[in-house]
């Protein structure tokens, strides 16, 4: 069928020679013709919307000016020697394990500040099964999982009936099975998880709910996703579903359909192996069923006390990220030893209920002693493996509380450290404070003693500063 | 407060780092010279096993007597050859088409779905995009099996490959519970660094038992270990710099502290060809980005006999290879789609493991086996490499190129000696 347009549609009527083109026109289907008048006007529509698009022109006179007046920016700012931030790091250099005691510059003292709540980072069986893998597999990976960087473990016993103990794929699998969800999917960097997770699934024209408190890692997978972001207030559900409504009023004017209709994607780093009664999380600590959660990413380099980190969900979710996942394909695989240590710390965990019994008790202990300090505040849930102390009457100058807050810190004899925050770039800048950690081996008289200390400290300090 | 942006965020691994430190270590100790001897393997040129001689002048890292980089400089990029290309879209077109008529089959029910597709929750916007699954389930399905395969050994020189076998066309896979014991050109094991015995693995289980796997905090959090202050200021050393700063995923390095030093109001003039480390990190920066194209920017890397053994090689085969003449990644263009899966397929039956890529990786006209050369090769195992691509090359057609053999070599280093 060849386009005629009306105009040469009388000429051609009049011309013998054309007749089956007329013929093909009369008999063309009505719905043919529409789409081509529609394609035509399209088409110049196109051709002079282009001649709208507005440039500013600027004269060589002007570009030379502009070139002249430019001055670069340094390419760092300058960062004295003895900032404070760098001060306290070169001052306070750890040998040796991060475990219930830590040595500090030469001296050992009870370790409230690393996140190892339950002991995995110096566990002697995490340590003998990685070794175990390291004799076998070597130092690292040399591969994204996709390009040989999957690691089988063959045992030689099992060889005969053909089954195999997986170091990456065990991992998924026990992380699957321990969660309660469909499947697992392991990435070689705690802090790259989420961050890679969320622009897989979330674009340009989508919207994402985000209490504003998050991470700082969910707040880079939030930019990479370039989705737009509304902040609700920390915890505040009320918040969120205002902003939803809000949302379903502007969607009914565009026409949208749908309501409340979001996922649930959950962060887990800092409760994944401390909340619930076997470890599971938030979901189980609210007896929630883990199917209801879209979602839920965990870094495995704090309870667990090894590298890397781990999506978990339904397998139709999951899978999406092993192609789409930018950490996951792009890098190269968790060292297989470190898969082995986090894989013999969740078994642990698993057959010994206890130590996580342990941990809250021990977390209940610190956190009411800590409320009963003079001048301070604890923030948050007194089972929190993760205290923030902080001062009761915060001043106008950050600085200020940050120095009053690092004499505490320097007073100690047990190891403390303060929260650390990227100041400039984070979305909501905490209060200062004391980020305190529990361990589930702290014994009754370790957690006096060192309350007995932080208190003195506090006296001491605080006094001299009124 | 001061624009401070350490990597507050960055958890470091001591075990690990301990490996790099010894690296390092070793490096410098040897003044420079950069022969790797790993564990009794030999990387090529500092050791004669392979029959083959150094290069005397290029032994020494310093490159004092070399001329200037211009003069030796060489890659390659050849055009795809209108023919092909013409080929790859049609295989691609078919593809297409036939994926259509099967998702159609499906949603009629008379092809039964095997994949894990989304299940339709009434008014929800679908959680990935309809044609990235498209891909996932007609495309890249075909060939799945050229991708993950796991392995049951070191990655090192040559490797065991678990077999796998799928008895519904690539949606699941079985073990079969063979093994197969394949050179590995897949790894990017440049150095034999990563091999489960020798220095650097002893190294780390030393530090294992000293440290413990993980450290549980960030670097300004007291997770600040003396071994990483030493593999900080080895790395400086090494590449002869002020200052270094080491973090615990390659990935994470790029695309995490870029930002750190450009921002809003920036400029990034961007390599077109640049890692997605490198690409993510510039988007993180929200500075604005233009991309160039590839190269003219780049200096030359240490010279590598094994890459210039396997490139001029490969030319003389008649492959096209992209890339800088001394680069140990040695992409060989496959182009058409149904190549993907037969290359991989066809060397890992005679004992060859490599890596094949193709659409959304790369541009997809430009689908390629990615070749990853380490210094723990010999030259015995290069040769049969090059026989095995030679013979798979003659069978799939891929001798495309309409390039005169480059004299790469001959001028900078002597080939083999017999």
């Amino acid at each position: 069928m060849k386009m005629v347009t009306g105009s040469k549609m009388d000429k051609q009527i009049e011309d013998a020679d054309y007749l089956t083109v007329t013929l093909d026109f009369i008999t063309a289907p009505s719905y043919h013709l529409i789409i081509e008048a529609l394609l035509v006007i399209w088409i110049i529509k196109l051709l002079f919307s282009k001649a709208y698009v507005q440039e500013t022109v600027l004269t060589e006179k002007e570009k030379e000016e502009l070139i002249r007046d430019w001055q670069p920016e340094p390419l760092a700012p300058d960062i004295p020697d003895d900032h404070p931030f760098l001060k306290s790091m070169e001052n306070s250099i750890v040998t040796g394990k991060p475990d219930k005691y830590m040595v500090i510059n030469g001296k050992s003292c009870l370790n409230l500040a690393t996140l190892n709540f339950l002991g995995m980072a110096g566990h002697p069986d995490v340590e003998a099964e990685s070794i175990k893998t390291l004799k076998k597999y070597g130092v690292g990976s040399c591969g994204p999982r996709g390009f040989y960087g999957t690691m089988v473990l063959e045992d030689n016993e099992l060889m005969a009936f053909f089954i195999f103990e997986d170091v990456h794929l065990e991992l998924e699998d026990k992380l699957a099975k321990f969660m309660d969800c469909e499947e697992a999917i392991l990435y070689s960097y705690g802090f790259a998880t989420i961050a890679s997770a969320i622009p897989a699934y979330s674009k340009r024209t989508d919207i994402i709910f985000c209490d504003e408190c998050v991470a700082f890692s969910i707040q880079k997978g939030l930019v990479a996703s370039r989705s737009q972001i509304r902040w609700f207030k920390h915890n505040d559900m009320e918040d969120l579903e205002r902003l939803l409504k809000k949302q379903e009023e502007d969607d009914r004017k565009v026409e949208l359909k749908w309501k409340y209709k979001v996922r649930i994607f959950l962060e887990e780093s800092f409760s994944f192996g401390v909340l619930g009664a076997s470890g599971k999380g938030v979901t189980e600590h609210f007896n929630i069923p883990p199917g209801e959660i879209d979602l839920i990413a965990a870094s495995l380099e704090n309870a667990i006390g090894s590298t890397g980190g781990f999506c978990a969900g339904k397998k139709y979710v999951i899978d999406h990220q092993r192609l789409s996942g930018l950490g996951y394909c792009f890098s190269a695989s968790l060292p297989p030893m470190l898969a082995t240590a986090a894989e013999q710390a969740l078994s642990i965990i698993e057959n010994n209920h206890n130590i996580l019994e342990d941990l809250r008790e021990n977390c209940k202990k610190v956190h009411d002693k800590l409320s009963k300090i003079n001048g301070m505040m604890v923030l948050g849930e007194s089972i929190s493996p993760i205290k923030h102390f902080r001062l009761a009457d915060i001043g106008e100058d950050r600085d200020l509380d940050m120095k009053t807050l690092q004499k505490i810190v320097d007073e100690n004899g047990v190891a403390l450290t303060l929260a650390r925050y990227l100041e400039n770039e984070e979305h909501l800048l905490p209060v200062p404070s004391i980020r305190i950690s529990v361990n589930c081996q702290l014994t009754d008289k370790e957690i006096d003693d060192s309350m007995k200390t932080i208190s003195r400290a506090c006296d001491t300090v605080l006094h001299r500063r009124y | 407060m001061s624009d401070l942006r350490h990597d507050q965020q960055l958890y470091t691994v001591p075990c690990i780092y301990q490996s790099l430190v010894l690296v390092m270590a070793k490096e410098i100790e040897a003044n420079g010279v950069h022969h790797h001897l790993t564990n009794g393997k030999t990387n090529g040129f500092s050791k004669h096993l392979n029959g083959h001689k150094p290069n005397g002048k290029l032994t020494n890292g310093h490159h004092k007597d070399k001329k200037h980089w211009r003069d030796t400089f060489w890659e390659s990029f050849e055009q795809t050859p209108i023919i092909v290309a013409i080929w790859t879209y049609l295989g691609y077109g078919v593809l297409v088409v036939i994926g259509h008529i099967r998702d159609l089959l499906r949603t009629m029910g008379l092809e039964k779905i095997k994949s894990i597709t989304e299940p339709k929750l009434q008014g929800f916007v679908p959680l990935y995009q309809s044609w990235e699954s498209f891909y996932t389930r007609n495309l890249y399905r075909r060939i799945r099996d050229c991708w993950n395969r796991p392995i049951a050994s070191c990655a090192g020189a040559e490797m065991d490959v678990l077999e796998r076998k799928s008895s519904d066309h690539n949606w699941n896979f079985e073990l079969t519970g063979k093994k197969m014991h394949v050179l590995n050109f897949g790894s990017y094991n440049y150095l034999g660094f990563a091999d489960n015995k020798g220095p650097c693995a002893e190294a780390v289980e030393k530090a294992v038992h000293k440290y413990g796997n993980g450290i549980c905090a960030s670097r300004q959090e007291l997770g600040y270990t003396d071994l990483h202050k030493e593999l900080d200021t080895l790395v400086a050393q090494y590449l002869g710099v002020e200052a270094a700063i080491t973090v615990p995923m390659g990935f994470a390095t790029n695309s995490m502290n870029m930002p750190s030093l450009v921002g809003k109001g920036c400029l990034i003039l961007s390599d077109e060809l640049n890692h997605a480390s490198l690409i993510l990190g510039s988007r993180l920066s929200g500075a604005a980005i233009r991309t160039f194209k590839h190269n003219r920017k780049k200096k030359i890397q240490q010279l590598k006999w094994n890459v210039r053994y396997f490139r001029r090689r490969c030319h003389e085969m008649g492959f096209i290879i992209y890339g800088n003449q001394d680069s140990p990644v040695i992409p060989i263009l496959l182009f058409m789609p149904a190549k993907i899966g037969a290359f991989s397929r066809e060397c890992l039956k005679r004992g060859l493991g490599t890596v094949v890529v193709g659409f959304p990786a790369t541009p997809i006209i430009e689908s390629r086996a990615r070749f990853c050369l380490s210094a723990a090769h010999t030259k015995e195992m290069l040769d049969k490499a090059l026989d095995i691509l030679d013979e798979v090359g003659n069978k799939l057609r891929l001798k495309y190129s309409l390039m005169p053999i480059p004299n790469i070599s001959e001028k900078e280093i002597e080939l083999v000696e017999d």
